[in-house]
């Protein structure tokens, strides 16, 4: 009798996914008869790891690079009854506020976008592909951010990060496969997929705390060979013919990772470039700097929640939208464009995608006091029917727009992206057919993009 | 949509090939109880038949110490102690293996680990139910003690699932009160899932929780997921998606939440009830009546005295007196604090600050000071109930509380001023916070006014000053009798007060007043509604092996037809389901590896007849489950070593043939209990006795509710427990994940939790023994459940003086053998 397949996922999978799945399908076919991971990757890979950014809480499309010129036409006036509105809200909506930025054209391209992000349009702007009619129906923050990292909105399922690993493994046997910089849902679990395929978290790096520790991987004491030589013989006493490898891997674990965390043997220059050291930029470029060693290292699959961890939601501009957004920026826009020059100048680009956005975007509109959030008029509500998310590197289309929402920014309308769609999209880039990449659980093979999604054949290069 | 697109038909008769498929379809055909030849115990004798078939012969009986840990883990989720280890295996009778079984199932601590088993099912996470807003208290602890309480009793299972399901339908017929309680805890079940809060659709919220309570509920019992047809029929089980509707609306007739909250973001409430006798409750109401009359008679009496006051007229003092020196002002609502507080309004346009919700509730403010020197704070506040305050004045927290009784009187004429004497304060910024302790209430404020001044504000210049006294004001002009009345008031509301909210609190699950069917919603959509609402009803999926029916009256909820229809002696699945998770639970897999899923899409039984042999078994037994254990503890199946051989390894590669008994990891809880128990911590309750859950709150299965994490390690813990498979993301846990990742390799080398277990063992063992080689041996014993072999020993000692010759005290140097003991695979495996 043959193993079961998650059995055997779940008891012999050594490390974290070091072994992708597909790699022991090609080695042992009859394992996995009839299983969902045959022939997952059809294609040559476009992009070898993604790294996503992620600014939580919801960057407002309509105030960065959706330009909406109605928005001013109807400043102080109600939405047209013609504008598609939801059933429901999470408050009450006040009128139309045109975007308290500044809009100009950048790059060769002439893609008009605010200045909110003056860094990256003045240097990138060419360089990105925007898909600006993603749409979701999930209005709050948390099943927002589960409907865009797992595609449905309540029940927990696996991360794309955690399929990535499933379906593809590690580049480095002595690495995590999918790192989480400053998790925000810090019990985003695996799903059904077995733990190993999880994403192992890192703290928001400080400056002021600059020994970053990372799940036990910082030793007790100093003499852990021997600790390790130790535990290892006790198990072949008691048991001589066992393999116990998960050991051997941590310890090699514990002696590669931290040096990857420690970036104080980066140049001043690529400090400099990421904005470290700088008051305002620090903290991200430091995240952003992390998230380019781990990718060099082998790391498949990196987020990057630009966010508060206790409480999140930083970009969440009930109200001062433009203070808020403003600060918020002026601490991502440096390090960002220092991520996609260095990226660019070693040739990561190539085979790095790149991704930024959050989870939702804004409503055209203010919200009303209701008590608590929203103390004066000049916030926006939550809109998760039509928003935008930049993507630059491996396998997109550069200086491209995807899809437009209408004229208040609200409702996605023309070439609608939906999160299942977005997720078959950054699977094909990754060289996995999303069709193909099931897990057996409950009784049905499960998909990351269940029975939907659409490759956004279009943004491609 | 685009699921219409996909689904647009859905809503078609079962195709006529699944059909047939499902007829013959081994979960729904009817339970046989085979008979068995001999005086075998039967479980071996099916489970020789297969082996013989292969091949592969059983495994013979381990040896006693790994029996001893293995049986003991087993049932108890504890290891055995020292002396426990020393009396079985010196214990030479013939049934010395039964008594260990019949002890183990009489032991209090057995209700603990297979209630958790449960637990598991009923997606129930420590702490995950919580009153808004306050971490410590979780309202699922009553029905968590309740399914311990349950498993300790034997309850028969067909009572147990009846009790969930329907248990408040039952209550009033109960016979003991301990049976009322029961049945109005149970049925928390329904309402402990995660079910999302924060949802800005109210109609939708409620089919998301229906299809939460449909989903677990037919994974549980049936062990099917009726959540696939809500939006269309089954693809693959017999699930037409009106019987979805028909049991959506049973729930859709049951109520969990209290009434919908107005303050959408906190989401809607779960219904609470006092855990009580109705006795005991008849004597709460009158409590609360009376704590209403005290009330009113205090609003009476100051009411009388405003009156008074005002005829009296205004003291003598000028108000320019108090106003001259005032420094500094401050609206309440113009706070620093907490999104816990809110401002509310009063007197038509008048604003103060109110709490929100009772956790972290702080309101800050600066008061800036030209000259240091002695203040006084005036505040005007109201508390319908009296509201103790911290006030903490630059960082440093006032002796006494301040604010501290209720104020009667309504809207602005509850508010009175209270004087607060400050410590000097500084030149420059200075800051206060009002802040009062979780759980407690925040009084509502209105104003504060900052006075240089050395003596503390009179009562009568307080009135003077703030004229006319409003009715929560008319407390500081009483009289002496006035004064002795409303402290005798004041003393009684105490007393009620404190005697009131003794009562612990349940989740409550009740019948609608008005039960309804729902119709078949298109696609799942809450707006799309198809045709006539389909009656309320068990599924139909055994249709041809139950003969009686269960119609369900108008005016009820169908909950309780749907518990007896569960329970009926021909149902093919509920007592199928349940001994397949025995099985798994003992030895790490099911007869049917899918535990949560009987469909077609699941596995087939490797031992049919014994599955169907145990049902029937069980349902001979008056649904006894530990009848059901007894069979399986006393087989030579679940005694058989686990040792494997090439023989085995190659007939029965995963064990699920029982050639051997499969060796697997523990669950996070016994992992940690086994750290836990090895320093004495949780004393060993005696078998037969009932629980006391007071002297087992260290152990895991209440550590993240108890706040008796030891050291701050409580995060590292709570991380421990998902490292090792425990899921608190509140989705049913039908098979717990048992990777063995490097990850937890990292845990074993670097993390506190184990460190400081090994810490506190090596001193422990220290003080306990004199020599080092006892301590050795006794560490082995109390990790591994033995003693030590020759070349362990010799390992040992090894690693334990190299430690020492480096420079290691004698206690770190034991204490890394004892955490190498922990870290070893052996600890963390049931062999």
């Amino acid at each position: 009798m043959p193993l079961s397949r998650r059995d055997w996922l779940s008891k012999s999978f050594l490390g974290l996914g070091s072994i992708a799945a597909a790699d022991l399908l090609s080695q042992n076919s009859t394992l996995y008869a009839g299983s969902g991971l045959s022939g997952i990757t059809q294609h040559r890979p476009a992009a070898k790891r993604i790294i996503y950014i992620f600014l939580e809480g919801g960057l407002s499309q309509i105030d960065s690079y959706d330009h909406k010129p109605a928005l001013d036409k109807y400043a102080g006036k109600p939405l047209p009854e013609s504008i598609n509105q939801p059933e429901f809200t999470f408050a009450k909506q006040g009128t139309v506020i045109p975007s308290p930025f500044g809009w100009q054209h950048w790059g060769e391209s002439g893609t008009y976008a605010s200045d909110l992000f003056p860094e990256v349009n003045s240097r990138f702007i060419d360089d990105l592909t925007f898909i600006h009619s993603l749409n979701h129906t999930s209005n709050d923050h948390i099943t927002a951010k589960r409907v865009l990292h797992t595609g449905v909105p309540i029940e927990v399922r696996p991360t794309l990060g955690s399929w990535l690993v499933y379906g593809l493994g590690s580049m480095n046997d002595n690495l995590p496969a999918y790192i989480d910089i400053t998790p925000t849902d810090p019990n985003r679990p695996t799903g059904f997929l077995p733990a190993n395929f999880g994403g192992t978290a890192i703290d928001k790096p400080d400056r002021k705390r600059p020994d970053l520790d990372w799940e036990n991987l910082k030793p007790q004491f100093p003499e852990q060979k021997a600790h390790v030589d130790f535990i290892q013989e006790l198990n072949r006493l008691h048991e001589p013919d066992r393999e116990l490898e998960e050991m051997e891997l941590a310890f090699r674990m514990q002696t590669e990772a931290p040096g990857l965390l420690d970036i104080d043997n980066e140049s001043k220059a690529t400090r400099d470039l990421y904005g470290i050291d700088e008051d305002h930029t620090d903290e991200f470029g430091r995240a952003l700097l992390l998230a380019r060693r781990f990718s060099e290292a082998g790391v498949r699959y990196i987020t990057v929640n630009h966010a508060t961890p206790r409480y999140g939601n930083l970009w969440d501009q009930h109200s001062e939208l433009e203070k808020g957004h403003r600060g918020n920026a002026n601490a991502v826009d440096k390090p960002i464009a220092g991520l996609l020059h260095d990226l660019k100048v070693r040739g990561m680009l190539d085979d790095t995608l790149v991704i930024c956005g959050s989870e939702f975007g804004r409503t055209p509109t203010f919200e009303f006091f209701d008590g608590i959030t929203g103390k004066h008029q000049n916030g926006r509500d939550h809109n998760p029917y039509g928003f935008t998310n930049w993507f630059a590197g491996a396998g997109v289309k550069p200086g491209y727009h995807h899809g437009a929402t209408d004229d208040f920014g609200y409702y996605a309308v023309k070439d609608k992206v939906d999160i299942h769609d977005f997720h078959a999209t950054l699977l094909h880039l990754m060289g996995i057919d999303h069709e193909a990449l099931t897990y057996f659980h409950g009784g049905r093979d499960f998909r990351l993009t269940d029975v939907y999604g659409n490759i956004v054949d279009e943004i491609l290069s | 949509m685009i699921i219409a697109v996909l689904f647009g038909t859905a809503i078609a008769p079962l195709s006529a090939q699944n059909a047939e498929k499902w007829a013959s379809h081994w979960s729904l055909q009817p339970v046989s109880a085979g008979e068995v030849p001999g005086d075998e115990n039967p479980i071996d004798y099916f489970i020789s038949q297969k082996l013989s078939d292969l091949g592969v012969e059983q495994n013979p009986e381990a040896d006693l110490y790994t029996l001893l840990r293995r049986a003991t883990i087993d049932l108890t989720g504890l290891p055995p102690t020292r002396e426990e280890i020393a009396a079985f295996t010196a214990d030479e009778s013939p049934d010395a293996y039964e008594k260990l079984v019949d002890r183990l199932l009489g032991s209090p601590h057995y209700g603990e680990r297979w209630g958790r088993h449960w637990l598991d099912i009923a997606r129930y996470v420590q702490g995950a139910i919580k009153v808004p807003g306050i971490d410590e208290i979780d309202l699922a602890i009553p029905y968590r003690d309740y399914v311990v309480k349950s498993f300790n009793e034997d309850k028969p299972f067909d009572r147990f699932v009846t009790e969930q399901l329907a248990g408040d339908i039952l209550a009033e017929n109960a016979e003991t009160a301990s049976a009322y309680l029961d049945a109005i805890t149970a049925p928390a079940f329904l309402s402990i899932g995660q079910w999302f809060e924060e949802c800005t659709d109210p109609n939708k919220l409620r089919l998301d929780i229906i299809d939460e309570q449909i989903s677990t509920t037919t994974r549980a019992f049936l062990a099917m997921d009726f959540a696939c047809s809500r939006c269309h029929d089954h693809k693959f089980d017999p699930i037409p998606t009106a019987d979805y509707y028909a049991m959506a609306g049973m729930f859709r007739s049951t109520r969990i939440t209290s009434d919908f909250s107005e303050e959408w973001k906190d989401g809607r409430p779960r219904a609470v009830q006092r855990l009580v006798t109705t006795q005991e409750e008849r004597g709460y109401l009158n409590k609360e009546t009376e704590l209403r009359q005290l009330a009113s008679e205090r609003a009476e009496l100051l009411s009388k005295v405003q009156q008074r006051l005002l005829s009296e007229g205004r003291p003598e003092i000028p108000a320019s007196e108090i106003f001259g020196d005032h420094i500094f002002s401050f609206e309440a609502e113009n706070f620093d604090g907490h999104k816990n507080l809110k401002v509310v309004s009063f007197g038509g346009k008048q604003e103060a600050l109110a709490s929100r919700r009772q956790k972290d509730q702080w309101a800050k403010y600066r008061i800036p000071v030209k000259e240091p020197g002695d203040y006084q704070l005036l505040v005007r506040f109201r508390a319908e109930v009296p509201s103790p305050v911290d006030l903490e004045i630059n960082g440093t927290t006032l002796d006494e509380q301040v604010l501290v009784g209720q104020t009667s009187g309504e809207g602005d004429n509850g508010f009175r001023w209270a004087a607060i004497a400050l410590p000097e304060l500084k030149r420059g910024s200075n800051y206060i916070r009002f802040k009062v302790a979780q759980n407690e209430p925040f009084p509502t404020l209105d104003r504060g006014i900052v006075f240089q001044r050395e003596k503390t504000f009179s009562n009568s210049e307080i009135l003077a000053a703030f004229w006319p006294p409003s009715i929560a004001e008319a407390e500081t002009g009483l009289n002496e009798s006035e004064s002795r009345l409303l402290e005798s008031i004041d003393k009684r509301t105490e007393e009620l007060r404190i005697q009131a909210s003794a009562f612990p609190v349940t989740l409550a699950v009740s019948e609608e007043k008005a039960p309804i069917s729902l119709p078949v919603h298109v696609n799942g959509e809450t707006y799309q509604q198809k045709g006539d609402p389909v009656p309320r009803a068990a599924p139909s999926l055994a249709d041809d092996l139950i003969s009686t029916s269960y119609p369900v009256p108008d005016g009820e909820s169908g909950r309780l037809q749907l518990a007896q229809w569960l329970t009926d002696p021909n149902h093919p699945l509920t007592a199928r389901v349940l001994v397949n998770r025995l099985w798994h639970w003992h030895f790490g897999t099911g007869i049917v590896r899918t535990a949560d899923d009987f469909g077609i899409q699941g596995s087939p039984p490797t031992h049919p007849e014994l599955l169907d042999w145990l049902a029937a078994e069980l349902m001979r037994n008056d649904w006894s489950i530990k009848h059901i254990h007894r069979l399986i503890m006393k087989s030579d199946t679940y005694r058989a070593s686990s040792a494997e051989t090439p023989t085995n390894r190659e007939k029965d590669p995963d064990g699920v043939f029982l050639s051997r008994y499969p060796r697997h990891r523990l669950e996070a809880e016994a992992i940690y209990d086994g750290m836990l128990t090895s320093i004495g911590k949780v004393e060993r309750q005696p078998s037969g006795e009932p629980l006391d859950t007071n002297l087992s709150k260290d152990r895991a299965l209440y550590i993240l509710t108890s706040s008796r994490s030891p050291k701050g390690l409580g995060l590292e813990i709570r991380k421990m427990l998902k490292l090792f498979g425990y899921d608190e993301s509140g989705r049913p846990m039908h098979d717990r994940d048992e990777s063995i990742t490097a990850k937890q390799a990292l845990f074993w080398l670097n993390n506190p939790v184990p460190k400081y277990y090994a810490d506190q063992l090596a001193e422990k063992l220290v003080a306990e023994h004199p020599d080092n080689a006892a301590r050795l041996e006794a560490a082995n014993e109390l990790t591994l459940g033995r003693p030590l072999r020759e070349r362990e020993k010799e390992a040992l000692l090894a690693y334990f003086s190299t430690g020492v010759q480096n420079g290691l005290s004698e206690t770190e140097s034991l204490s890394r053998v004892c955490l190498a003991l922990f870290s070893s695979s052996a600890f963390s495996h049931l062999e």
